[in-house]
């Protein structure tokens, strides 16, 4: 499923990939994201480029924005255990 | 040992970012913007400030640890000698010596920090606590020298008897039974890297081939190469500053395609090095090319038993160092980096050029009395990635750039594992209708080694060997940014777009 053909209750992950985010082990990032199955079936997940002010000349790389909520110095481990949650917490508000 | 060799110890750690690369990156990055921010050398010592806090130790047992390894680290990042405190003289000596636009980094440039260094011990089969005490303890029943015995119910492995022949490994029902490696003695495929009294790892420089290998797997991060991005630095703050100096010449390895992302064309790679400062951007799949028609025409003449590719400074050394004889059927071309140079430098005396690439090893041969003349510096694209973020370059957001049409197809594809033996064959097919070449080709120094084992006993006779000190070829490099699979997918894609597919070696116009 691409992501155009996700409904709207898809979460929506943001990950810049401009090249102070990259330095930083952004691009890793998402294809550690994309690689996971649940997160590619509940999530579209794109590239951005954040402005040099939002992270501070990589030095709060690199940033993740979910479902609009920002994330700075974005480790891998909590981008994953943050989206799992929101994940499960979908899943239960449905009935 | 070809169970856990080095391609395992390098599927293991490349590719993922941690905090050992996060480390080796700001450290870069803030040393760049040091210099561009005009700091004086008398400022030094608060530059490891901005790399660590003090009281929050994030790597080691405290900050003042820390802190004595990153103004080590600095040194090397600043091109100069490593020193230790335990020599009892200040770590940033002679500081002032890398405020330079010259050349200034020496031989050895791999060097263990031994503060970082975690003595972690050497090759050993170890039994772990999985081990159930089984009625079965089949390990003990394969071991060939009754090196395995259960003094407290859990099997225990005599060190001095086992000849880690991993018989036992094999057959254990709870793997309970594993080896555990030195990783930076196990990257190292011509075995330069034992311990010294201390048990810190240490590497032979006279067994070195300086491939780097070592510095992307220790854990520890406690080997590092030294880098001339400082020196880079300064030549892009003179020539913006005075106009008479010397031009700058980029030249960049074929690897570089993908290094920034798959957002990122090569054409915007090119075009953001340009906006650093630098006069112009060359391919060095250009010199490349010119290395194929020459190696092409040396097959047709070829008179020992067969021809080795020259590419791999790396490679080049190891057989020279263990199979002298076999060496002298490698070409004496020089690398596509100095064919690149040498073209700048006969249309510009004065130019100064500089080399990027993944690659370690070519900043040992940019120091070989053959070859300094022509290459000023090198820069790994981690550092080139480093001068980006400080200089506040952003890639991702430069439009439409000049499309790059400086090689062919065959040159493009160097730096994939037998890229250049491809090239070769091809190029030999196409200009002199040479066929049924007997290829072969290995890639890790160790299986290099072993391929010219196999030459030397007969087993094996090729007429045309490629060897690679980097896992999937220069791809795999240390100096890379980006996965070998995924730099390697865009490697192939870049040179299906040349705009000839055979090489052609034209002179430059100044």
């Amino acid at each position: 499923m691409n992501n155009s053909q996700k409904n709207g209750d898809s979460i929506h992950i943001s990950v810049c990939t401009g090249t102070n985010c990259a330095f930083r082990g952004a691009s890793q990032l998402v294809e550690a994201l994309r690689a996971e199955k649940d997160i590619q079936e509940h999530c579209i997940i794109d590239e951005m480029s954040c402005p040099n002010k939002v992270c501070d000349h990589s030095r709060r790389s690199p940033v993740v924005k979910i479902d609009g909520d920002y994330i700075l110095e974005a480790k891998l481990e909590a981008i994953m255990d943050d989206v799992h949650t929101r994940i499960e917490k979908k899943r239960e508000a449905k009935p | 040992m070809s169970e856990i060799g080095v391609k395992r110890v390098f599927e293991r750690m490349r590719g993922i970012y941690t905090p050992v690369t996060d480390l080796r990156r700001r450290l870069l990055m803030e040393t760049v913007r040091f210099i561009l921010d005009g700091k004086k050398p008398s400022e030094i010592e608060s530059l490891p400030f901005s790399i660590i806090e003090m009281g929050n130790p994030m790597y080691r047992c405290c900050s003042y640890r820390e802190l004595s390894i990153v103004k080590q680290r600095l040194r090397l990042a600043f091109g100069l000698p490593l020193v230790e405190e335990r020599e009892h003289i200040p770590v940033s000596s002679g500081i002032e010596k890398a405020f330079t636009s010259e050349k200034i980094i020496e031989t050895p440039l791999v060097n263990v920090i031994r503060a970082a260094c975690e003595k972690c011990p050497e090759d050993q089969v170890i039994v772990t606590d999985g081990c159930q005490s089984c009625m079965a303890h089949p390990c003990s029943i394969v071991c060939p020298r009754n090196a395995i015995s259960f003094p407290e119910g859990k099997a225990l492995i005599d060190q001095d008897k086992c000849i880690k022949c991993m018989k036992c490994v094999q057959v254990c029902p709870y793997a309970a039974i594993t080896r555990r490696v030195r990783p930076c003695a196990e990257a190292c495929g011509v075995d330069a890297i034992d311990s010294d009294e201390e048990g810190y790892a240490r590497i032979h420089q006279d067994i070195c081939v300086s491939c780097g290998l070592c510095t992307v797997s220790c854990p520890f991060a406690a080997i590092s190469d030294k880098s001339e991005i400082v020196q880079v630095t300064f030549s892009l703050m003179e020539r913006k500053r005075e106009t008479t100096s010397p031009k700058l010449h980029a030249i960049v390895a074929p690897s570089f395609t993908g290094q920034f992302g798959n957002k990122v064309s090569p054409e915007m790679i090119f075009a953001g090095i340009q906006r650093l400062g630098f006069d112009r951007v060359m391919e060095v799949a250009y010199g490349a090319d010119c290395d194929t028609i020459l190696l092409a025409e040396k097959y047709t003449t070829k008179q020992g038993k067969f021809l080795g590719t020259s590419c791999c400074p790396s490679w080049v050394l190891t057989a020279r160092n263990s199979y002298p004889d076999l060496a002298e059927n490698i070409a004496d071309s020089y690398t596509p980096m100095v064919e690149t140079a040498k073209k700048i430098k006969e249309s510009d005396v004065h130019a100064k050029v500089i080399f990027i690439g993944p690659c370690i090893a070519k900043k040992y041969e940019a120091l070989t009395t053959e070859v300094s003349g022509y290459v000023d510096h090198v820069l790994t694209f981690e550092e080139l990635a480093a001068l980006f973020v400080a200089f506040e370059i952003d890639l991702s957001t430069i439009g439409e750039s000049p499309a790059i049409q400086d090689a062919s197809m065959l040159g493009r594809g160097y730096a994939n594992a037998s890229g250049v033996g491809n090239a070769i064959i091809r190029t030999a097919e196409e200009k002199f209708g040479i066929t049924d070449i007997n290829f072969e080709k290995a890639d890790t120094l160790s299986d290099c080694l072993e391929m010219l084992k196999h030459i030397d006993k007969g087993s094996t006779c090729p007429d045309l060997v490629e060897g690679m000190a980097c896992p999937g070829g220069c791809v795999g490099g240390p100096g890379t940014l980006a996965s070998p699979p995924t730099a390697a997918r865009h490697v192939a894609r870049f040179a299906s777009s040349a705009p000839f597919e055979f090489p052609v070696c034209e002179k430059i116009e100044s």
